[in-house]
């Protein structure tokens, strides 16, 4: 790999060396790149730099070439960024002799995370709240008749402070995991009055046959003040967006909704489909 | 509940796991292990509340195809359920005393479940 003296990170790995890496390894994609530019394989081949995709200079493009271009995104060049900084961090912390407890670290999350990708938690956690949304969903859209005006909201009240309270609990508990703030943070079951002396919940397998969930509150611990907020706190502990979508989620679990209003939640349901598949 | 699922839509942002979407091969998957658990504990308890909890989510999944659990309110569920049309007479029959009726809704709960129906 051609290092430059100059060079910025975005030329480590330049076009070239992603174009022949790739005909390297699919002889379809080197025929259809060499049909169209066969100098690539020449020593006079002048290289394309990232900056020349974007800037236009590079004059027509390969078909590889025009894929390189389609990398080479803000958002994905960001991402990229921030994986190679978390990397540097951790070869820097084993240099400085800090490896064990920074590697325990990055294991035990990276164990976490993982039992919470895990099929009988995160993804029946999805299931479950389709699966709990499902008949509050139909009354109010009068695909199932129901005479008691206050079932659906009975319905809708119940989801929020069970199922979706039991998701927003172990979002919440992933996030202060993974940020090493579990500390700041009691969650009680109201219901029981049992604080839980557990921080990680959130890889434990969702019960699809219980009778009852807990009802999980969010409080400050000591540490932090007993009488703070603790939305507001999410807010200021967590990155930006993290934290202001959690406290939100909370407060939502929390709140009585007196719109009448389907639209949200059938636009929502659109979006997520449009989203996430 | 709208303004939550809206709120879901972040939760990408929050741990960048995407929020997994049901389909109808994992629904149906999902939908026999519960029934199946639920059976199970329906033939175990001795406790008459758990009982008639079971039997209602039990009824709900089988016969209108909705989840639901134990819940304060069950009577209205009753209700509602009856009001669909969807149950067999036999059942309604039963569930309009639900309470009397808990050692034959299980041998009618036992068939159902095992039939598949």
């Amino acid at each position: 790999m051609d290092v430059k003296g100059d060079s910025t990170s975005s030329d480590v790995v330049s076009v070239d060396d992603v174009v022949n890496e790739i005909i390297s390894v699919d002889l379809d994609l080197r025929e259809i790149q060499i049909r169209y530019d066969s100098s690539i394989l020449s020593d006079q081949h002048e290289s394309v730099s990232w900056y020349d995709l974007d800037d236009g200079k590079s004059g027509r493009l390969g078909p590889l070439q025009a894929f390189c271009k389609l990398l080479n995104r803000d958002k994905l060049f960001d991402a990229c960024q921030v994986a190679i900084r978390t990397e540097l961090e951790k070869i820097f912390a084993i240099g400085k002799g800090v490896s064990l407890d920074g590697l325990d670290k990055v294991s035990r999350i990276k164990r976490a995370t993982a039992a919470f990708e895990d099929t009988p938690c995160f993804t029946t956690a999805c299931y479950a709240l389709q699966l709990y949304s499902k008949l509050p969903l139909a009354i109010r859209s009068g695909k199932v008749k129901c005479t008691e005006s206050s079932l659906e909201k009975s319905l809708e009240h119940e989801f929020l402070m069970g199922p979706a309270t039991d998701f927003t609990m172990r979002l919440t508990q992933l996030c202060l995991y993974k940020h090493d703030l579990t500390d700041l943070f009691l969650f009680t079951d109201i219901d029981s009055s049992h604080l839980c002396d557990r921080t990680d919940l959130f890889t434990d397998p969702v019960n699809l046959i219980t009778r009852r969930f807990p009802l999980w509150s969010l409080s400050c611990s000591k540490l932090c003040g007993s009488q703070r907020d603790p939305y507001k706190l999410l807010c200021d502990v967590l990155p930006q967006g993290v934290g202001q979508a959690l406290s939100r989620l909370w407060e939502l679990t929390r709140s009585q909704s007196n719109d009448p209003s389907s639209s949200i939640l059938d636009e929502f349901m659109h979006q997520v489909e449009e989203n996430c598949l | 509940m709208n303004a939550f699922f809206s709120k879901l839509i972040l939760y990408r942002l929050i741990c960048s796991i995407p929020f997994k979407l049901m389909d109808k091969k994992s629904e149906r998957q999902i939908l026999l292990k519960r029934i199946n658990g639920l059976q199970s504990a329906l033939e175990i308890s001795s406790d008459s509340v758990e009982i008639t909890d079971l039997m209602v989510m039990i009824l709900y999944q089988k016969i209108m195809g909705y989840v639901v659990y134990g819940m304060s309110f069950q009577k209205e569920l009753v209700k509602l359920l009856i009001s669909t049309n969807k149950a067999p007479e036999e059942i309604v029959v039963k569930l309009n005393d639900i309470d009397s009726n808990t050692q034959e809704l299980k041998t009618i709960i036992r068939e159902l479940v095992k039939g598949g129906k």
